[in-house]
Order: structure tokens, then sequence, then C-alpha cells
């Protein structure tokens, strides 16, 4: 049997980097990419983190530095991204089928199968023909596991010296025990905020100390995704490639509220989020549902503990964010009572079939060209979402819900997905 | 297009097409019901090929004009004589590999350019 190899390929701003694609001239200027309503910074240059303008930066807190400084401001461009995550996809796809896309800006790939001797100088390559052929800058960690690939990744990306590319997996041990070392909790994948105090109180205080943690002891603190972070710290795969061609039943998102909530914003906004999230899946493995449901529940362990479940049908399946998220909303609406404090929310999709069978229209013809781009949308809408979702934006759905009508006003041209914008060419 | 058809070659069982992020990419061309695509004629490299629309007027004897689209892929090596896209000046423009200084840098290789006269 092969040692397992994983490879993950991460793309360096990802949003800013398009932005740059047909616009060299923002090559080391300060960038920012600002959530679909302009509310909040969701992508930032290299020369925009030095000037220490934070993720999820409120525009309006920060006009004053963007002017200052000359920070340039773009507007999310869904479709750029989507079409430029797709191309990146696609390239990867041809390097090996075993590809799994993460999210727009990451893709692991399984090289246990591939007949390569030195993986650094085959990073090398991938990252080079990105750069190349679509444009875009990427930083590759390949280590024995997924939770190690990610996390030498972050090093490829932050450590100059490694010039976009780390291998750990032909790397000595003592080696790869300083890069863990090096690697503080909020660096490694699946330690959360919530999680991060509570092992800091225990001494743990980079990926080492987790990793030489006991099993009986990682449980204890972690749970049992505590014992697989240890194992794939370790070099042992909890995490294998996810496959394709599983057909799922249903697909879940929940969230725990920051605190305990009566404001119906708040809920919207989480519904609105998880939604989302789980359209997000269920395009990525190109599925449709013709059921949803919420489910908004109190603390279990206060009294009058209260669970309140709405279920609702499509008349034809569909992946649509905006369309699930409106009638989830609908839904809460409903069911809402201000009078609780809640606790929890899940959304649910069922009764999931293949879309390829989505949307004839009146004729019963199908439209690509018009699926294609509502897809691609959808897509890179997604790719908000994923930051939402990873980092500490509280109102992140504020700007989701609102993305069907964005202000975007300082959006830049759909460059590769509509005949009307076209980049110039001068002669 | 040429590289999905090689996913499928190269597939070692795993389905790479139910899991693409984008089945309708696999559309992509078959909107004409055509058995010649253009696309297969115009796009060699779908991941590195652009498409850029053309501005001014100072070409027409290349039989370049204003608003004629063109196909530009970032893969291949420019040669002299190529048609290319480059960074010269503060703004991308269109011209020949050799007449390029060496502090132009070029975006890509002009494939083909598409004049459309209704």
């Amino acid at each position: 049997m092969q040692q397992p190899v994983f490879a993950l390929i991460d793309c360096n701003n990802f949003f800013v980097s398009c932005e740059r694609l047909f616009r060299p001239d923002l090559e080391g200027r300060p960038v920012v990419v600002l959530s679909s309503n302009d509310g909040c910074v969701v992508s930032r240059s290299g020369e925009a983190k030095a000037l220490g303008i934070p993720m999820g930066a409120p525009a309006f807190k920060y006009r004053q530095l963007f002017n200052r400084e000359g920070v340039v401001r773009f507007s999310a461009n869904f479709e750029l991204y989507g079409d430029v995550s797709e191309r990146i996809t696609r390239l990867l796809t041809r390097v090996t089928p075993r590809t799994e896309v993460y999210s727009v800006d990451e893709s692991f790939l399984d090289l246990s199968r591939l007949d390569i001797t030195d993986y650094d100088a085959w990073g090398r390559q991938v990252r080079d023909r990105l750069l190349r052929e679509v444009g875009i800058p990427v930083a590759i960690g390949i280590a024995p596991s997924k939770t190690l690939a990610k996390l030498a990744s972050e090093h490829a990306k932050t450590n100059a010296r490694l010039e976009d590319v780390l291998d750990l997996a032909r790397l000595p041990s003592e080696e790869c025990e300083l890069y863990l070392l090096r690697t503080p909790l909020k660096d490694i994948w699946g330690i959360g905020g919530r999680l991060k105090p509570r092992l800091q109180a225990e001494g743990l205080h980079n990926a080492l100390d987790i990793a030489r943690l006991p099993m009986r002891r990682a449980g204890q603190l972690m749970g049992v995704h505590g014992r697989q972070l240890v194992a794939e710290l370790n070099g042992q795969v909890c995490h294998p490639l996810e496959t394709f061609g599983r057909v799922r039943q249903t697909i879940m998102k929940g969230r725990m509220f920051g605190e305990d909530t009566n404001r119906f914003d708040v809920i919207e906004a989480a519904i609105a989020s998880l939604t989302a999230r789980a359209t997000f899946y269920l395009r990525r493995e190109g599925l449709a549902a013709l059921g949803a449901s919420l489910s908004l529940s109190t603390d279990r362990h206060k009294p009058n503990y209260r669970r309140q479940q709405q279920v609702i049908r499509f008349n034809a399946p569909t992946a649509d964010t905006g369309r699930i998220t409106a009638g989830l909303v609908t839904a809460a609406e409903e069911a809402f009572s201000p009078g609780f404090r809640y606790h929890r929310a899940n959304v649910l999709l069922y009764d999931l079939v293949p879309e390829q069978s989505l949307q004839p229209d009146l004729f019963g013809e199908v439209d690509p060209e018009h699926q294609r781009s509502t897809r691609a949308r959808l897509h890179a809408l997604d790719a908000v979402n994923e930051r939402y979702g990873r980092g500490a934006l509280r109102y992140a759905a504020e700007d989701l819900s609102q993305a069907w009508h964005p202000r975007q006003q300082l959006r830049s041209p759909r460059y590769t997905t509509d005949w009307n914008e076209l980049p110039e060419v001068y002669v | 297009m040429q590289d999905d058809l090689e996913i499928m070659a190269d597939g070692d069982g795993v389905s790479v097409h139910s899991g693409f992020p984008n089945p309708a990419a696999d559309q992509r061309g078959r909107r004409t019901g055509l058995a010649l695509d253009l696309n297969r004629l115009l796009v060699q490299h779908p991941s590195s090929t652009y498409l850029f629309r053309v501005s001014g007027h100072h070409a027409a004897a290349e039989s370049i004009y204003d608003g004629d689209v063109a196909v530009v892929d970032r893969l291949p090596t420019a040669r002299r004589g190529d048609l290319v896209v480059s960074w010269q000046d503060g703004s991308l423009r269109l011209c020949r590999q050799h007449q390029l200084l060496p502090e132009d840098s070029i975006w890509g290789v002009v494939t083909a350019v598409i004049h459309q006269y209704r």
C-alpha cells in the first residue's frame, strides 16, 4: 500500500488576485474586496494586511484609512471569482482526478497514486502553471494528512523563504516538528475560537503541543474530533479525500448563536448563512433539493426548553441559495416568538435529486447559458459564505440576503462571464 | 472541450463529472446543437483562455478592428511574429511580440481575432 500524500492548493487573497488579473497596475498596491453590499472587507492584498486592515473590517470604520493610504476597493464580483475558480479546478482535475474542491479558493489533491518522487518540485510546477495559465498565485502544502497539508500551506503562504511551497511528506521528523512548533492554535484546521481558550488554559499553544497529547486526553478536551486531530497531526489519515458519487440523502448545517437571542434579524442572518453553506455542498455534489426545514431551539439546559420546526417544499428542485433562504426566512417569521431566547438554528435540505434534471423553462427547454451564469454567481457566493462561516462576521447573512440586490458600487466588470464587459485591449 | 475529454480519459474510475462544482460547464457549446463547435476551433486551452474586446482603430492595416473579440491564451510561449496582449505603460495593448520593449510584460498570446460583419 502506498503512503498517503495530500496537497492543499490555497489561492492567496483569492478575490484580490482575481481583481488583479486584468488590472496589472494593482500589483504592489493595497487592495481590498468588500462584501456584496460594500459592508466589510472579505479579501485583502498583502499590502492591505500590512496596513493593519483586519479581515471583516467594517468599511465605514476604515474609510479614512482607505483614503489616506490609497487603498483600492472593490465590491465582490461573484461571477468573476466563480469563473476563475472553475478554471483552477479544471486545471487541477487534469493533474489528478482525485481532487476535492474544498472551497472556492482551496482544493485538496490526493497524490498517493501519482508517480511523483520529488513532491517539492511537483508543487512548484503546479504553482507555476496556475500562475502562468490561469493567472492566480497559490500556496501549496504537501503532507501525509489533510490537516498537515493545510498546516503546511499556511507556512508556505507566510514564510517568504519557502517560496509558496512546503512539503512535509519528505521532511525528516525533527524538521517537521519545528513547523508544528511554529504553528499557533488559530492556524490549525478545525480549532475554532471556542476551543482555543480552553486549550490555552491547559498550556497548549501550538500544533506540536496538540500532536503530543495522549489520545485519552485529546478525547477529554475535544471529543472524538480531538482524537482525530491528534492522529492527523501525526500523519495518520482520518479525513480521506471526500469522494464523489456518494449521493447524500440530506444536508444539515447548524449553528449556535454567540449568545441567546430574541432578535429576528440575528436569526435571519443565521438562516441565510447556514443556507448558503448547505447549498454550497448541495451544488458541489451536483444536487438540488425539493424540501428544506428550519429548526429553532432555546437552550436545552435552561428551563422552558422549546424547539420549533418549520418545513417547506419547492415545486421544482432547487439549489438556489436566495430562493431557499427566502422560503426559510418566511417560515421563520411564522414560528418566531420574541418571548423566547433562541440558542441554536439548524437548516436541513432533503429530498435531494441530481441537478441535471433541473429547471426546464415553460417550453420544456433548458437554457444552459442562463443556468451557467446563475451557477457561476452561486458558486462565487459560496466563497463569500465560506469566509463568513470561518471568520467571526456576526451579521454575515445581512450581506448574503442582500446579495440578490447588491449595491456593488465598486464592482469591477464581469470580465469573463458577460459579452458586454470583456476586458479591453488597446491598439 | 479538450480539457474535459482528457479528464475522462485520465479518470481512474472516479467520477469527475458529478464532482465538478459547476456541471453546467459541460454544457458549453451544446446550446446551438451544431455538430461543429466553434469553441473547439477557437479555444485550445479553456483554463488559460480569456476573451478581450479590441479597442482602437490603429490596427486596421492588420485587419483588426475596433470591437473585434480577441481570443487570448496565457499558456503558449510567445514567438517572433505572434500577436500578443502585453502590459505597456499602464494599459493592456495588442502588438507583435518583436515590437515589445524589455520592460513590457506579456499577458497572453492572441490565438484568434473574431470580426463580426453583421
